[in-house]
């Protein structure tokens, strides 16, 4: 009789990407009405999760069961069908319609003709006027649509203007709107992914209040999050996912923060490194309360008065979850974005407005975060690659004209001296190169600059383990040569192993300057889900 | 023999093979479609096309082509320079007719020679490509749209423009609607170096002013810093940011050079007296300029194979205009080109369909030396 409990049993569910187990065999089972929370890094597998159970994937192992029985769900409109309904971390809406429209896409109600006076007549007609509506003309009523959506709004307090259109309303409103979608369509399995990652505080706040609302009606919710102090007040029970794995299933009231940071970040340190201690010199990298605009909210600043300062011979690391600003602090720093307001210097050079061009030739060097939209190009050969910011020295040309055949030889040089590994060497064109070697040229590229600020934006992301090795050598031996290194990254060991310094980052702000060998994972991961943060003044 | 062979199972090899199948299918259409109309005509009427007319013309008919390949393999650099670089010209009509504006002020209303035509219609046409790049830096508007709209803008303005102030210098006793170049000004045609006694009156040196430049547009796409970052960014933009490369300066630069590719286009074609102009009171855009985008497309985006596809392009609208034209129009060629510009978007799959054929081969080689 227990079983009847639950309504949804996730059992045994495994699913494999080609040289990754996203996830690998995870059992979950949600109970009627509670707020279940999902917690863990990047990379550990809830994504993948909540896209198995909405039908975005199929499992490669286990099954599903939904109020007991089994089930098979191949599209999100089986999931819909099943009472399954997902608030995405992005929302899809339609941003020139209204509210309204917006809830009743894909399941809009039809006019239904309904005679004042009922006798065999006209009931014949009115017969003859819905079946012409249903099949040929669907035309919409949208009169009892909006009755029906002014109830629910009512009864769970989600208030929205139905006649705005969206582009117009704020974020909460555009997110309650979501949460209506669900609820108009009957949904009671709702799935919230980060829902309060683009909210301002006071909106999150709303939003934990309508969640507890909708638990308490009845409805079962599966809460996305890493956020340790919105886990800690809203969820009954919580879940922890490590690299694909579940760790534990939790009751929210029998653990405590530490004791959950512990378990998302785990405690194995994978590789170690020897390095020479510490000396740093001359500040060459100062930002000044930098303030970044987030671009696919405008309401709020992805970066949000950020001052650093990094020094030669000093590798400052800046950890923190995905998505806190760092993507946009870097952009900001090299020039991809244009800053809202802070100042920038470089080698006490004011380059707040200078082109990219500038910055590159005052000393920048940049390791993108993405290599196939800003490393590289992709269908240029190699030796092309090698030169991408450097071909108009006079090394690489001369009156206008390339030099090729100084240009392969440089690039074979590169290739020698940081093991590049290619099918036809400097002709090679990089898109048929392997990510690792790919990123290895881009390092190698990078650092043959010879600049005084190095940036490196997730320099090992999805390297196997020998090219992790490789980088993270090369990078010390850059701030063993007096160069100052930027690193941002989201894996704990690289940071902790790396960093000289480090600096957390949490929703736009640095929350604590921490010292790697002091430091610990646990306390690592409170700082990143911002369930600590200190004020920090860099001096 | 070696290079001979590596050349052949080079990628370059493929995409010539590969362009070749789509003017053969296209052809095999074209007779096909001839064959419908009438069977009993159809393998002499297709026979006198291939051989575009030369059976009758004989040399004066081949320097017909080659005079007409010329603006055609302008207004086709004129678009494959913009697409390398990631901007679609479809205002190379626009910047052909400002050419053609700029050609005829210079040797009607200026009375100049030649070279001064040539260096009018190079500017209009430059001046006229720049626009829709200064639209797209500065306002972000979309190099199509206003490309579209100032084609239109031309075509009126240059109607307009000979009608009224320019109208004194378009003799009133031939009337208005056409004219020759050589009829108010001799010195206006572009020079035949003395050969059109041997290859007849449609002889002059535009073929090689078009090769020339042809092999310019080459070189600068391959050789040099400019070529370097105009191709860079039209493969990888956010790369060529990243990189600190200069991009909005970049799209104007390639926006000016295809419209003066576009405006020499119009040049060698009105100042090589192919036939009589009418630039004026017609509400249609020339068809030169359309077919460059045929071009482009045909010549797989390399500026010497755009020698070799405008030649043919004139070659099959020569031939089909000596068909027999009371059975086949002479527009019958424009459906053979059509026909080859569908072909063309399927280039990669038929690259892709004789790979497929040598690995099948390959294969089966294996099993027999297996045996």
């Amino acid at each position: 009789m227990e079983d009847n409990n639950y309504v949804i049993e996730l059992e045994h569910i495994s699913k494999f990407f080609p040289g990754i187990r996203a996830n690998d065999d995870i059992s979950l089972k949600l109970k009627k009405g509670e707020i279940h929370a999902l917690l863990g890094e990047n990379g550990a597998g809830k994504s993948t999760l909540m896209s198995v159970l909405f039908g975005l994937y199929q499992p490669d192992e286990g099954e599903i069961k939904i109020n007991g029985k089994k089930v098979e769900i191949k599209d999100p409109n089986d999931a819909n069908d099943l009472g399954i309904g997902m608030v995405h971390q992005h929302f899809k809406l339609v941003d020139v319609f209204t509210v309204l429209d917006n809830i009743i896409l894909g399941v809009e109600p039809l006019y239904v003709y309904k005679p004042k006076k009922i006798n065999k007549f006209t009931l014949f007609i009115s017969k003859i006027i819905n079946w012409t509506n249903k099949h040929i003309f669907k035309i919409i009523s949208k009169k009892e649509a909006r009755e029906k959506v002014e109830y629910l709004s009512k009864k769970y307090g989600l208030s929205v203007d139905l006649d705005a259109k969206i582009e117009d309303i704020s974020v909460g409103m555009q997110q309650r709107t979501e949460i209506l979608k669900m609820l108009y369509r009957d949904n009671d399995i709702l799935i919230f992914d980060e829902p309060t990652a683009v909210l301002t505080p006071q909106e999150i706040e709303d939003l934990l209040k309508i969640m507890r609302n909708l638990a308490s009606e009845g409805k079962s919710i599966l809460f996305i999050s890493h956020k340790l102090n919105e886990i800690m007040e809203i969820s009954s029970r919580v879940s922890v996912l490590r690299k694909g794995k579940l760790v534990k299933t939790l009751n929210t009231k029998d653990t405590s923060k530490e004791e959950l940071s512990k378990l998302m970040c785990g405690h194995d340190i994978n590789f170690s490194i020897d390095k020479k201690k510490c000396e740093p010199g001359k500040v060459i990298l100062e930002v000044d309360n930098l303030v970044v605009q987030d671009k696919i909210h405008p309401n709020k600043n992805a970066v949000d008065g950020i001052s650093l300062k990094v020094r030669e011979g000093e590798i400052v690391c800046i950890a923190g979850i995905d998505g806190n600003g760092q993507s946009e602090l870097v952009y900001g720093i090299t020039g991809l974005e244009k800053v809202k307001s802070g100042k920038l210097l470089l080698k006490d050079v004011d380059i707040t407005n200078k082109s990219i061009f500038r910055r590159n030739n005052l000393g920048l060097a940049h390791i993108p975060e993405d290599r196939h939209k800003y490393g590289a190009v992709l269908d240029y050969r190699l030796d092309e690659n090698m030169i991408l910011e450097n071909y108009w020295k006079d090394d690489f040309s001369k009156n206008f004209f390339l030099k090729k055949k100084d240009i392969q030889k440089y690039s074979d040089s590169l290739i020698d001296k940081f093991d590049v590994r290619t099918s036809e060497g400097s002709s090679t064109i990089v898109r048929s190169m392997s990510g690792g070697n790919q990123q290895k040229a881009i390092i190698a590229r990078e650092i043959d600059r010879n600049c005084k600020l190095l940036i490196a934006v997730q320099p090992t992301r999805g390297l196997d383990i020998g090219a992790i090795e490789y980088i993270h050598n090369q990078l010390i031996k850059q701030r063993d040569d007096k160069k100052a290194i930027l690193l941002v990254s989201f894996e704990l060991d690289e940071v902790i192993n790396l960093a000289d310094r480090i600096l957390v980052m949490f929703e736009g702000k640095i929350v604590g300057e921490l010292d790697p060998k002091k430091t610990n994972f646990e306390e690592l991961g409170l700082y990143m889900s911002g369930a600590k943060r200190d004020n920090v003044e860099e001096k | 023999m070696n290079k001979i062979k590596e050349f052949i199972k080079s990628k370059k090899f493929l995409s010539i093979i590969s362009s070749f199948v789509c003017i053969f299918i296209g052809l095999l259409i074209g007779f096909i479609v001839l064959f419908c109309m009438s069977p009993s005509d159809s393998f002499y009427e297709f026979s006198i096309m291939i051989t575009g007319g030369l059976t009758y013309g004989g040399i004066s008919s081949f320097s017909k082509i080659l005079a007409n390949a010329a603006p055609l393999m302008m207004t086709g650099l004129c678009v494959l320079f913009a697409y390398k670089t990631g901007l679609f010209n479809i205002g190379v009509a626009g910047q052909y007719v400002m050419g053609s504006f700029g050609a005829l002020i210079g040797v009607l209303a200026f009375k100049g020679n030649w070279l001064l035509g040539l260096l009018l219609g190079v500017l209009f046409g430059a001046l006229w490509g720049a626009i829709p790049g200064l639209l797209k830096t500065f306002c972000g508007v979309s190099e199509v749209i206003s490309g579209i709209m100032l084609n239109w803008i031309s075509l009126f303005f240059t109607n307009y423009s000979f009608q009224t102030y320019l109208s004194s210098c378009v003799d009133p006793k031939v009337g208005y609607k056409t004219y020759s170049v050589t009829y108010f000004n001799a010195n206006g045609k572009l020079p035949d170096l003395g050969l059109s006694k041997y290859l007849g009156p449609y002889f002059s040196i535009s073929i090689f002013i078009a090769i020339l430049v042809a092999i310019l547009i080459f070189v600068i796409l391959n050789k040099t810093t400019l070529g370097y970052q105009l191709k860079a960014s039209g493969l990888n933009k956010d790369a060529t940011r990243y990189a600190g490369m200069a991009d909005k300066r970049n799209v104007i630069i390639t926006m000016v050079i295809s419209g003066a590719l576009a405006g020499l286009g119009a040049s060698l074609y009105y100042l090589a007296d192919l036939e009589s102009i009418s630039v004026q009171l017609s509400s249609n855009l020339p068809s030169v300029p359309w077919n460059g985008i045929v071009i482009a497309f045909l010549s797989q985006l390399n500026p010497l194979g755009a020698i070799f596809a405008s030649i043919f392009i004139a070659w099959i609208s020569q031939g089909a205009k000596v068909m027999t034209q009371t059975i086949f129009p002479a527009e019958f060629g424009d459906l053979i080109i059509g026909i080859i510009v569908y072909l063309s978007g399927l280039t990669a799959l038929i690259q892709q369909i004789i790979l497929k054929f040598k690995h099948k081969k390959k294969k089966s080689l294996e099993v027999k030396e297996d045996k």
